[in-house]
């Protein structure tokens, strides 16, 4: 079956379940890996050389919050879960090996992060994929590698 | 209507419309450029491999606004990544391919498929700052 995937080496084969921003491509999106854990992505920073986009874990029932506006664009990255998120740099002569970086959340420039106050308000229901919840473990470590487990 | 041999079959889809009336870009080069009006499928091509045809003849068009306060809302939305790039404003008719309304965040997000010879860049302005605040 066809489906809008992406690949990401620290995560794997992601599906793209929702398209919440589009401009050329999707620019804000939600996607979900092959152990069923969901990311919201953004287009963060371009350049003429690389293509930077952030990547954060959502719990089902956090990115409905993100969904319907109670929880901003701005602090879905910023403040998210487990306090970390991914910073994956594209360059345009070799997309297929992405520099990844983990960061804090709140280490983020502000003007790499959607502007504060701008929220999603969905009244749909949420697509079938994502409304049976996958349990999030207790601090999302299991996303992190071990030299930033050891640091929390 | 001749269009580029990239677009899969059905592209533009039947809902599209011909091009016209007043609509908003934005681009990186004032005056805009002919790589102001590259498509992502053009830029990425190898990204839509596997992926359903709706999704590719959606990357074979460009993003345009048909109301200058929601491309600016996007501008403003997104600042690193599209900070640096200015709005600009172009008036079509048919000769300028199809058009269709796909709302994104904003109602007026239309998805436009430029046909070959067009020169789409030579009918857009880049508007000043004043008219941009």
């Amino acid at each position: 079956m066809e489906t809008d995937t992406l690949n990401i080496s620290e995560l794997g084969r992601l599906e793209i379940i929702e398209i919440y921003d589009y401009y050329d491509q999707p620019i804000l999106f939600a996607c979900k890996n092959a152990a069923g854990h969901l990311h919201l992505v953004v287009a963060a920073d371009e350049d003429e050389q690389h293509e930077t986009w952030l990547y954060v874990r959502v719990s089902a029932e956090r990115l409905n919050l993100i969904r319907s506006g109670t929880i901003d664009l701005h602090d879905a990255f910023a403040d998210s879960e487990n306090g970390h998120l991914l910073q994956v740099k594209f360059s345009y002569n070799n997309p297929t090996l992405p520099q990844i970086e983990h960061l804090k959340s709140n280490q983020v420039p502000e003007d790499m992060l959607p502007t504060p106050g701008e929220r999603l308000d969905l009244e749909t229901e949420m697509p079938p994929v994502l409304s049976k919840p996958e349990p999030m473990s207790k601090n999302n470590q299991d996303v992190l590698p071990s030299e930033i487990r050891s640091t929390l | 209507m001749e269009w580029p041999h990239f677009y899969p079959e059905n592209c533009p889809p039947t809902e599209a419309k011909p091009a016209s009336g007043k609509i908003y870009r934005l681009v990186r080069n004032d005056p805009a450029q002919v790589e102001d009006f590259r498509t992502f499928f053009e830029e990425n091509s190898r990204w839509f491999q596997n992926k359903p045809t709706t999704t590719v003849c959606k990357g074979c068009g460009i993003s345009v606004y048909t109301d200058l306060q929601d491309i600016k809302r996007l501008k403003d939305r997104y600042k690193r990544k599209f900070g640096k790039h200015k709005i600009a404003e172009g008036e079509l008719d048919a000769k300028f391919g199809m058009i269709q309304n796909t709302p994104s965040k904003e109602e007026s997000h239309h998805t436009w498929w430029v046909p070959i010879r067009a020169e789409p860049w030579a009918v857009f302005n880049v508007i000043g700052e004043s008219k941009e605040q």
